[in-house]
């Protein structure tokens, strides 16, 4: 072959190498259409109308009238009892579900050997029944012929379930448990038990093993299924309207009376712009926080 | 009167109907014309002014409609959706119209009127075919253009409607809207348990703050809730005085730490089980419980404040853009058939609106307090006019949920 050849296949070898460059990039683009479609349309641009709705004012039969007024926000600073209420609710809640979920998703992934695939399909069944029913049903349980009653009954005062937060955050812990065990249930089985037994041989106890080697491990699973949790949390209007005989009031209950009842969008719009700088607020904390000790301790490897 | 006859005999030439169909349909004509002539021979026993005018707006619908030969609209549709409140419509007259028509009959529920009107202008348009919202509401729902006039001429049955309900402010010429039945909102209580004399919203007030403590209830509707306080200081209940809704705020707020519930729809069980033995509530739970089959709530009681209320109408409406109109105006016309508003007045324990319906109904019902306002308190009763868009009035209902 001579050198001209050689240097004329190594062209057309580039050449075809950028043409399937293209249609790789191309084939990428197909597929983040519809993602990026789904993020656009139908979360950012819902977004920017809530936050043009903000600035708003109500209309004369409620609803939206366009206007520049920054009174709905003014008023959002002199009624925070909710948001106060619901951030101690949801705070409460993940931590509850995170300290149930955990000896469960632990035992799950590393002790239940075979009867592993039935504990998994025992925690999706009640998903098989609507959320309102199961929601309604403790209405039965906590009421004066359940719980209350018999609490009432035994003490001889009157005692009552209903309409306190107890009664919401149980509520909620049971709703939303799975949502933590799953995720740390992942991570949990990817553990390597080889690295707990490393720990023990050199002389680590068990509580020792379990915040050095299974806690840094198990972190992730931690973090999404705290946000799994907590996101919803915030705006949980249903558990309380139901569990909470109508005097428990969260955010996602002003949310409800703004646009349903009061039907000013402006006001409830606002509202909810307040709610997502709050989040986005607590989780960028909440992220901070837990993987602060992370990099420390990377640091302190080195 | 014979026009009710000639529609129907229109009717059955056109549409294809069962032996049962027919004989129904005839029967009710028959009813029809017969009750026809009742009422528009009753003068008004109501406190409303327009009774005048009612009573002579009736009578002249129904001649239009004799006049205008019934012109085909085709058969009635295979379903019917109707957009209603919970537990506000006979299970056996939706058994019975679905099996005369050979229809089905979709019924979707809200919890409130605002709660309707929030929904329709998110969209409802084009869902329903007829919806239930309290005649103060109409005004808003024909402005948004979310509800249709009414042709007359295919409703005859409208003629033994009450004078008392024609020609309401919400609706004067009576073009959109079909009166369905009327309550108050008043006290409710359990009167084995609740034993102190009550007659006022103030003694409501009194027996909340103190004995009954932690055992009372108010309904989860701002319209209703704002007239005890505010009727209480003699005060219009549709006012708009800063002062007036600042003393009713703080009415309020001193009632709200000794509340069991802020609930309009589980408050009928948790007066059952004595959750609550007092509360602020619409008087139609007070027939259903008294008249439980067990017997075990008879001790239910019923008061008008003689402090003053409100009074409500509840009406049909057609929605505009209602997939299924022949359905709509068939349901509209039979549901006034005096008797299918007894098996209505009976189920929801509300007063009929339709005067031919009186007659039939149970003496203990119509004589019932509870149900029929006694014709010496009717002076205590006012109608209230929506006023969702107070701004004033929303933050108080805000800082009343939120204690």
């Amino acid at each position: 072959m001579t050198a001209a050849g050689e240097v004329a296949t190594s062209a057309g070898r580039r050449q075809a190498e950028r043409q399937a460059g293209r249609r790789a990039r191309l084939l990428t683009g197909a597929l983040l259409v519809p993602a990026s479609f789904w993020y656009l349309v139908l979360l950012v641009l819902p977004l920017v109308i809530v936050g043009v709705y903000s600035f708003g004012v109500r209309g004369p039969d409620g609803g939206y009238q366009p206007a520049l007024t920054f009174d709905n926000y003014a008023v959002v600073a002199t009624r925070f009892g909710p948001f106060w209420l619901s951030l101690a609710m949801a705070a409460a809640g993940t931590a509850l579900c995170a300290v149930l979920a955990f000896p469960l998703a632990y035992f799950i992934a590393t002790r239940a050997t075979r009867r592993k695939t039935l504990l998994i399909i025992l925690l999706v069944i009640p998903f098989w029944t609507s959320f309102l029913i199961r929601t309604i049903a403790w209405v039965t349980i906590l009421g004066p012929r359940g719980v209350a009653g018999f609490l009432s009954d035994l003490t001889g005062t009157e005692v009552q379930l209903l309409g306190t937060p107890g009664a919401i955050l149980l509520g909620i812990v049971y709703n939303y448990l799975p949502l933590m065990i799953f995720p740390l249930y992942v991570t949990l089985e990817r553990l390597d038990r080889t690295l707990l037994e490393a720990s023990k041989d050199l002389g680590a106890g068990r509580w020792a093993t379990f915040r050095q080697i299974t806690l840094p491990i198990v972190l992730p699973g931690v973090i999404t299924g705290s946000i799994l949790v907590f996101i919803p949390l915030m705006g949980e209007y249903v558990i309380p309207a139901i569990l909470g005989y109508g005097k428990v009031f969260l955010i996602g209950n002003v949310l409800q009376l703004d646009f349903l009842v009061s039907r000013n969008w402006p006001a409830g719009a606002a509202k909810a712009v307040v709610l997502i700088a709050i989040m986005l607020v607590s989780i960028s904390f909440y992220l901070w926080f837990m993987n602060r000790g992370r990099r420390t301790r990377d640091v302190s490897v080195l | 009167m014979d026009e009710a006859l000639r529609q129907y005999q229109a009717d059955i030439l056109k549409a294809k109907l069962s032996r049962r169909g027919f004989l129904a349909a005839a029967g009710f004509a028959g009813t029809a014309a017969a009750l026809a002539a009742c009422s528009s021979s009753s003068p008004s026993a109501a406190p409303s002014s327009a009774a005048s005018t009612a009573a002579s707006a009736a009578p002249s619908q129904a001649a239009s409609a004799a006049a205008t030969a019934a012109p085909s609209y085709g058969p009635v549709e295979s379903e019917f959706f109707l957009f209603n409140w919970s537990g506000y419509f006979s299970p056996d007259n939706q058994k019975a119209f679905e099996t005369e028509f050979k229809t089905t009959v979709k019924y979707d529920t809200f919890a409130s009127n605002e709660d309707l009107l929030a929904k329709l202008q998110a969209g409802g348009k084009g869902q329903y075919d007829v919806c239930v919202p309290t005649a103060e509401f109409v005004p808003t729902l024909v402005k948004g253009g979310f509800i249709e006039k009414l042709d007359k001429s295919r409703l005859p049955n409208l003629a033994t409607i009450s004078p008392q309900f024609l020609g309401m402010p919400f609706d004067p010429n009576n073009e959109y809207l079909v009166p369905k039945d009327w309550g108050t909102t008043g006290i409710i209580y359990r009167g084995n348990k609740m034993t102190d004399p009550i007659t006022s919203w103030k003694d409501f007030w009194d027996l909340a703050t103190t004995k009954y403590s932690g055992k009372t209830f108010v309904v989860d509707s701002p319209g209703d809730v704002f007239v005890a306080p505010l009727r209480m200081h003699g005060f219009d209940v549709n006012t708009t005085s800063k002062d007036e809704l600042e003393i009713a705020r703080q009415e309020l707020m001193k009632l709200r730490p000794h509340l069991q519930s802020i609930d309009s729809d589980t408050y009928d069980q948790t007066l059952r089980d004595e959750v609550a033995v007092l509360g602020l509530a619409w008087n139609g739970t007070a027939y259903v419980l008294q008249s439980d089959a067990s017997g075990k709530y008879k001790d239910t009681g019923y008061v008008i404040p003689t402090d003053g209320t409100i009074f409500w109408t509840d009406t049909w409406v057609m929605l505009s853009q209602a997939p299924h109109p022949n359905a709509a105006y068939t349901f509209l016309n039979w549901i006034q058939d005096p008797k299918h508003q007894v098996v209505e007045s009976l189920y929801a324990g509300y007063a009929s609106c339709n005067d031919a319906a009186k007659p039939l109904l149970p003496a203990d019902f119509t004589g019932n307090p509870a149900v029929y306002v006694p014709s010496s308190l009717l002076n205590l009763l006012s109608v209230a006019t929506d006023q969702t868009g107070n701004q004033q009035r929303a933050d108080i209902w805000a800082q009343f949920k939120a204690g």
